[in-house]
């Protein structure tokens, strides 16, 4: 296992075993859409898009009555063609390609209008992004994985006092590194996982 | 380039074995000379390109070449450009002074001779598989790159050089293994016939590495066996020709032809000519992949392959080094095995040329061409259709422009060299199979 993930498993135990202390905690799910901001050339010519749809969960942790930690992961599936890039040209080549991308966070978030059901906040987390790419050239499976460093901030709202609270959130990734080691991330230049999301969020708390 | 080549050819000698139920094969070397043409015969013809800047009827045109002592005129398939034949008693120079001066005339400049990059040859006759003596194929891992692609009929390559063995006409035959390889309808530019039949075996050679047949129990294979070849015959039996064929050659590829041309080999060169230029520029634009040896002279890379549009080829032999023959420069693109029949660094007993199909110069210097065998050569000659035939296969897999086709080809290139691109081995060595294979997010 490699140093994000243990730094985000190690998180994930300590949010657990505050949640079950602290107010204001919560099971939070979600569902949006990210886009590939920071490599935009190569999502457009690999999928035909630069976004897609994610889903998520995440353990939220109040911390007194304007803070709170998240620890959380979405997941976001792309398939497309394997192709050859020059340029504007783009020629898929008919080989199917799959591309997952699963972040992994831990975020500190920063809550206003104490008394109000409306309660936007901003934070920030850290985490990791783990990359898998999978491709079938006749027969062949050809794929690459990779983990990295990811940050990120965020700014959203929940609505609601009871058990069920709504909310939507906009977030933005920088994922260096993860990619333009081959591919059409090189013949692009783009090196950078990351990007937008837009998410709604519904959050269970007990 | 002026000196004669020594070509080498291995006879075999059938030994019947055991209870007389198996048949082995054992070489024997044989030598033979074959000379390509000295320098001190490639002498220019008395002719002239004129070009004219609109269209014109042919006898305007005649006037007005005569006016400047032109005798006879031949119009080429565009239109625009005459072969002039000059009065023997007026300089060339003199002549191109006064056609440049006549109305309406664009430009005209000699015509200039071309000629196949020369190759030492030798002539091996296995009774087995023949794949097997094919190392370049392996280095290249063709079998990979067939399992993701082998061409179909509607890509056809045009092989602009002394011909193809592909009829059985007159004394001409045609070779044993082109399996059920498809030809296209082709022209001899030398005659305005259809019977571009190969009197050198040159072009036979260039062929075979493109679309011998594959997988039919007999002779070697090629890279894009399952493409269509389109046979053109624009050089000589001494593997000689003009800028003005070769030029005629290219407008009927992927112009004039009833089934045109995907991708153009020129396994030949010569000084820069306009006419050609033209030629080729227009070729590209028509969407033509144009590949061309670099040349053998160990120098700079020659024209056309120096023709930016043009897929430059230098060859490397056995061990990924540049072939000590092999062209070099500023413009050259990429690599491919040209082999080298002087080493062995295989040690199989064997030189370490390519291994296609095609039959003896010698004999058909005698004007036998059914001499068919299997020939060890050498030179960017061989390289350049190992390239095309990539072009075909990448065409066929969904790459449809030639600035695609040469991007693919060098962004998926084994680095050979210094770091990057260089001179000596341009983007490097094309790798079929990973150029077929695209490219992913990250790999």
């Amino acid at each position: 296992m490699n140093a994000p993930f243990r730094i985000v498993l190690a998180a994930a135990v300590l949010a657990a075993a505050s949640m079950a202390q602290a107010d204001g905690s919560g099971l939070e799910l979600r569902g949006g859409y990210f886009d590939m901001t920071n490599a935009p050339r190569s999502a457009q010519a690999l999928f035909g898009q630069r976004g897609g749809p994610l889903v998520g969960i995440a353990l939220r942790v109040g911390l007194g009555e304007n803070n709170f930690v998240r620890i959380g992961a979405s997941f976001v599936r792309r398939t497309g063609e394997r192709v050859i890039a020059d340029g504007e040209d783009v020629f898929p080549l008919g080989h199917p390609l799959e591309v997952q991308i699963l972040p992994a966070y831990l975020d500190l978030a920063r809550q206003f209008l104490r008394d109000s059901a409306l309660r936007p906040y901003v934070g920030f987390g850290v985490g990791a992004v783990l990359f898998r790419e999978e491709s079938e050239v006749a027969g062949d499976t050809l794929s690459d994985e990779r983990a990295k460093l990811s940050t990120r901030v965020l700014l959203g709202a929940t609505w609601g006092q009871g058990t069920w609270r709504l909310g939507a959130e906009l977030a933005y990734s920088r994922a260096p590194d993860a990619i333009g080691l081959g591919g059409v991330s090189k013949v692009y230049g783009e090196n950078d996982l990351g990007g937008l999301s837009a998410a709604a969020t519904l959050t269970w708390r007990p | 380039m002026s000196q004669p080549r020594a070509a080498v050819f291995l006879t075999t000698l059938i030994a019947i074995a055991g209870l007389g139920t198996a048949a082995r094969v054992e070489p024997t070397r044989g030598f033979e000379r074959v000379d390509t043409p000295a320098d001190a015969e490639l002498e220019a013809p008395h002719e002239a390109i004129v070009k004219f800047e609109t269209a014109t009827t042919f006898s305007t045109a005649m006037h007005t070449i005569q006016d400047a002592g032109g005798l006879a005129a031949r119009r080429s398939r565009s239109g625009a450009h005459f072969l002039v034949s000059l009065d023997p008693t007026v300089r060339v120079g003199e002549a191109l002074e006064r056609l440049g001066r006549l109305p309406g005339v664009a430009w005209a400049e000699p015509n200039g001779v071309v000629r196949k990059f020369g190759s030492a040859a030798e002539l091996f006759r296995p009774n087995d598989s023949f794949f097997r003596f094919q190392w370049h194929w392996r280095l290249l891992n063709a079998e990979r790159t067939w399992a993701i692609q082998t061409g179909d009929p509607s890509i056809v390559v045009a092989v602009l050089d002394t011909g193809i063995a592909f009829e059985n006409f007159g004394p001409f035959r045609r070779a044993p293994d082109w399996g059920d390889t498809v030809f296209v309808p082709g022209l001899n530019v030398l005659d305005g016939s259809t019977h571009a039949n190969d009197d050198d075996g040159h072009g036979t050679h260039v062929a075979s590495t493109i679309a011998e047949g594959t997988n039919n129990l007999e002779g070697g294979a090629g890279l894009a066996f399952h493409c269509a070849l389109m046979p053109v015959k624009v050089l000589d039996n001494r593997g000689l020709g003009s800028f003005f064929d070769v030029a005629e050659g290219i407008y009927y590829a992927f112009r004039d032809a009833p089934r045109k041309a995907r991708v153009i080999n020129l396994s030949l060169g010569g000084p820069g000519s306009r006419t050609l230029t033209e030629a080729i520029d227009d070729a590209v634009r028509a969407g033509v992949v144009v590949v061309a040896a670099s040349g053998n002279e160990n120098s700079t890379v020659s024209f056309p392959a120096s023709h930016p549009g043009v897929i430059a080829v230098g060859a490397v032999d056995q061990r990924k080094q540049r072939a000590e023959y092999s062209n070099f420069g500023s413009s050259l693109d990429v690599v491919a095995f040209g082999g080298d029949v002087d080493r062995d660094d295989d040690r199989d007993g064997d030189p370490d040329g390519i291994l296609q199909q095609t039959f003896s110069g010698r004999d058909a210097q005698r004007g036998i061409f059914n001499s068919f065998g299997y020939f060890y050569l050498n030179g960017t000659s061989q390289a350049s259709p190992q390239v095309a035939a990539l072009a075909a296969l990448l065409i066929r897999q969904g790459v449809t422009t030639p600035a695609g086709v040469q991007f693919a080809i060098q962004a998926t290139a084994e680095d050979l060299g210094t770091r990057g691109r260089d001179d000596q081995y341009g983007h490097g060595l094309i790798q079929p199979a990973e150029a077929l294979s695209g490219m992913g997010l990250n790999r």
